[in-house]
């Protein structure tokens, strides 16, 4: 610490009282999913059973995936409430390809892609909606809560287009067209299930990015003051159109996998999706503003949120009062995070007094 | 005018952190005058003016209203004793229209509490009436209004108060001379039916046309009242810069025989902020830029740096035309900026030191497509040393440093980014006498390096200490080119409130 400059401040004293509250503020969400952890270990015996954990791993990494996109967004200072819809339209797009194929009716055949190709398609078709909500966030200037709000009726509305409302059952593919296999995503395990896999590559990657990269640095940036990121050579609107892209992604991710979970696409998959996301991102310390968060604590909101949900089912607690309960732990969050941010504030000031 | 004092300033101080921006003040507005206050830019006039519209508390002092002292608690309270400001920034709302916005928290309304539309149409039509404004259509929205236009309607909002003092801050900083014309026009009405009106000006002609007294501040004291019949501009000048500065000390002078350009910038405009700029910066140049607030100055370096927009013009860096549209192209051509403001476009108040420091050069700090930590410690320990930028550790977010601290690391950054020249827009701006002195030796050895320099201050004694040259901005345009070797304070303020006779053509870059 003491080369870092020519001129040290003095040294902390001793660890004071405001130091730990401090500490217990900044890991509050680590804190919070360790006592429902606790809680629920204590009324459902069966709790943490290995069956169990992994069941719940498997929820949260649906919402953990869409927080991970959300956290860019949302660090920039925008907002994606297109995510849940997105979400049903990758899905309803691989289901399309799997049942229908792609007709060319001049030509009179059918091509039935291959599964790889089929989940490749869908992720490129709604990763570029995502984009088409970064353009025109970008290019018109419109605010991201209604360019998203927009996107949301719009691909939901694609979704239900696609097969008239109807679902895609039974995707399995036919052997002699060679586009099997697509269940094996959602199904499939090496120790535990794929998703989960996904889930861990993903954050691990996420991370990474955001700590590691000029693209991470900058996307803090911007969330921090975009004004001045720009004035600091800062492709503002570039990056802002990546993030909806990322986003868009990890939507179409998480559609193809819950669209193979249940070997079938549903045009309402999804629905109220980027409510979780975004609970999971808050509930993760990142502050709505932008500038300030982590990919680690969106995780760890994405874990709080499932193990509250499969916890309040496994102990008989009503749905209704699920919901409840949910949005009180949102909320309290929250204030939390306004809290600790006026504590800091405090600190600040007190500092620069001692200073002169 | 009766000759009695409406307003008393009885020892008035105010001061902020690291600035006093009133000192002891004391002075007296008489009933129905017009008061001109002057004085240089950070002289304390907004400070004062801010004080009397309830907007800020004087730690110190009274105001007599009337001969009674009054606390002026908020604008309300201000408003309520017949005290109305028209400020700078005009605070009106775009989405309502003309009568909504002169009724404004006065609204008219019946029993039930309900707007009487018809009432309120009326008194907003009587109130334009007053002020000879009949024919306005009071039902459109005023974001379709001009600038002119809607300081009129502030002035009118003033007088539904039923105001006897209204005070104007800087109003025709953003005014043609057409609409100026209107505006002295309408003032002298109210004047003539009562209204004492305190009037902030840097211009001196307006101030000689309009006023019947001139009061003088400067450093945040009060220097004298002058009626106007017996004050010339060169008197007032004289007041507003102190007798004792007349020979400030220069600490560089044109030691420069002249060196090979490294900026060109030919024809520069951009409507409404300045046009036709030329000139030229040469390799260890420190150029300074002085002018009025409004001259321009931000406006035409923002754009050369590509952070705002212009209309016309080319800009040569290292003799290659340079296409610059984003601050992106200007960095990757060797230029850096620091900007005016430093909370508002400077700093990522939340991050870290580190981070603020590398944010426009990560792209030399990485390897493959991922930062190298240890090359950016390393770059950022060397430059918090070079600049001696005070912070217990680089992982501070910036925002608990101190303004001068903070100052030093947006410079960090285009030492890091190796930038070659350096646009600085008013670097040592609140900022304590310490670190500017520190900045001011770091700039004169970057130039020394062979690193050129444009600088923007608005104290002229620190153009002429540093600075090799110094162009005049007044209106738009350069008015003038000055060697600080030769110059003084006075000239230079003379030819930014006036312009110079001789000639309102751009200075000629070749020398």
């Amino acid at each position: 610490m003491s080369e870092t400059t020519a001129v040290p401040a003095k040294k902390p004293n001793s660890i004071t009282w405001t130091d730990v509250q401090q500490l217990l503020l900044r890991g509050r969400a680590f804190i919070a999913l360790i006592l429902v952890v606790v809680v629920f270990t204590i009324i459902a015996p069966n709790f943490l059973a290995a069956a169990n954990i992994e069941i719940m791993a498997k929820h949260v990494a649906i919402n953990a995936i869409l927080g991970i996109g959300m956290t860019f967004v949302i660090l920039t200072g925008g907002i994606d409430l297109s995510v849940g819809s997105l979400v049903g339209l990758s899905a309803m797009i691989a289901g399309m390809l799997i049942n229908q194929g792609i007709v060319l009716p001049q030509l009179g055949i059918i091509i039935y892609p291959h599964t790889w190709l089929i989940m490749f398609v869908a992720i490129v078709a709604v990763t570029l909606m995502g984009g088409i909500s970064g353009f025109i966030i970008t290019r018109f200037n419109v605010a991201p809560f209604i360019a998203t709000l927009g996107m949301l009726y719009v691909a939901r509305g694609m979704a239900l287009l696609i097969n008239n409302g109807y679902t895609f059952p039974n995707l399995v593919g036919r052997p002699e067209l060679g586009n099997t296999g697509f269940p094996e995503l959602g199904a499939g395990s090496f120790i535990v299930n794929y998703s989960i896999w996904i889930m861990i590559g993903f954050a691990l990657v996420a991370a990474f990015v955001a700590q590691r990269t000029p693209f991470g640095r900058q996307v803090y940036a911007i969330g921090g003051n975009e004004r001045a990121s720009e004035l600091s050579g800062v492709k503002v609107k570039r990056v802002k159109l990546l993030v909806y892209m990322i986003s868009g992604f990890c939507s179409a991710v998480v559609g193809l996998i819950i669209a193979s979970q249940l070997v079938a696409a549903h045009p309402a998959t999804g629905q109220f999706f980027e409510l979780n996301a975004i609970a999971a991102v808050v509930l993760g310390g990142t502050s709505l503003s932008g500038g300030r968060g982590s990919i680690g604590g969106t995780i760890i909101g994405a874990f709080v949120i499932g193990v509250l949900g499969d916890g309040l089912v496994m102990v008989g607690v009503s749905s209704f009062w699920q919901q409840v309960i949910k949005g009180l732990v949102i909320v309290l969050a929250v204030i939390i995070d306004q809290i600790q941010a006026r504590m800091q504030m405090r600190i600040a000031l007190q500092k620069q007094q001692e200073l002169g | 005018m009766d000759g009695t004092n409406i307003l008393e300033f009885v020892e008035i101080s105010k001061g902020f952190p690291g600035v006093q921006a009133l000192d002891r003040v004391s002075f007296a507005v008489r009933r129905g005058e017009v008061h001109a206050i002057v004085g240089e830019n950070g002289a304390g006039k907004s400070t004062l003016m801010k004080i009397i519209a309830g907007l800020y508390q004087p730690d110190g002092g009274e105001i007599h209203l009337d001969g009674k002292p009054v606390v002026l608690k908020d604008a309300h309270r201000a408003l309520g004793l017949g005290i109305a400001m028209v400020p700078q920034e005009l605070n009106l709302i775009p989405e309502m229209s003309v009568a909504e916005n002169i009724l404004l928290g006065m609204e008219p309304h019946n029993s039930l509490g309900v707007v009487d539309r018809n009432r309120q149409l009326q008194r907003a039509g009587e109130t334009l009436a007053s002020l000879g404004l009949e024919g306005v259509n009071l039902g459109q929205r005023v974001k379709g209004l001009s600038v002119a236009q809607q300081q009129m309607l502030q002035i009118a909002r003033a007088l539904a108060f039923q105001c006897n003092v209204l005070i104007m801050d800087e109003p025709t900083a953003s005014l043609s001379e057409r609409e100026q014309i209107a505006l002295f026009e309408r003032l002298r009405m109210l004047h003539e039916k009562g209204t004492t009106i305190l009037y902030i000006s840097h211009r001196m002609e307006e101030v000689f046309d309009i006023s019947d007294r001139i009061t003088v501040l400067r450093d945040g004291k009060f220097v004298g009242t002058l009626p106007r019949e017996e004050a010339t501009q060169d008197e007032v000048v004289r007041m507003m810069i102190g007798s004792t500065m007349a020979d400030y000390l220069h600490g560089r002078s044109a030691r420069l025989e002249m060196r090979r350009a490294v900026l060109e910038v030919r024809d520069l405009g951009r409507q409404g902020h300045f046009h036709e700029i030329s000139f030229d910066l040469h390799q260890g140049e420190i150029l300074g830029f002085a002018g009025l607030v409004g001259a321009g100055r931000t406006e035409l370096l923002g754009s050369i740096f590509g952070a705002l927009p212009r209309d016309t013009g080319d800009v040569r860096v290292n003799g290659q035309p340079a296409t610059i549209h984003h601050p992106a192209d200007a960095i990757k051509a060797g230029l850096g900026y620091v900007p005016e403001e430093r909370k508002r476009l400077g700093i990522f108040p939340e991050l870290s030191v580190l981070t603020n420091t590398t944010i426009p050069f990560l792209r030399k700090l990485q390897r493959m497509t991922v930062i190298d930590r240890r090359a950016e410690r390393q770059s950022g320990e060397q430059l918090a040393r070079r600049l001696r930028v005070q912070t217990p550790s680089l992982e501070q977010r910036i925002v608990k440093l101190s303004g001068g601290n903070q100052q030093k690391v947006i410079l960090s950054r285009w030492l890091g980014s190796g930038a070659d020249i350096l646009i600085l827009d008013e670097p040592t701006r609140g900022i304590d006498i310490n670190a500017k002195a520190e900045i001011h030796a770091l700039i004169a050895e970057l130039a020394d390096e062979g690193k050129s320099i444009i600088m923007i201050s608005s104290e002229i004694q620190e153009l002429l200490a540093i600075c090799d040259r110094i162009l005049v901005m007044r209106n738009g345009a350069i008015v003038s080119e000055v060697s600080s070797a030769t110059a003084t304070q006075e000239d230079i303020l003379r030819l930014a409130m006036f312009g110079s006779e001789a000639t309102l053509q751009p200075a000629n870059p070749k020398i």
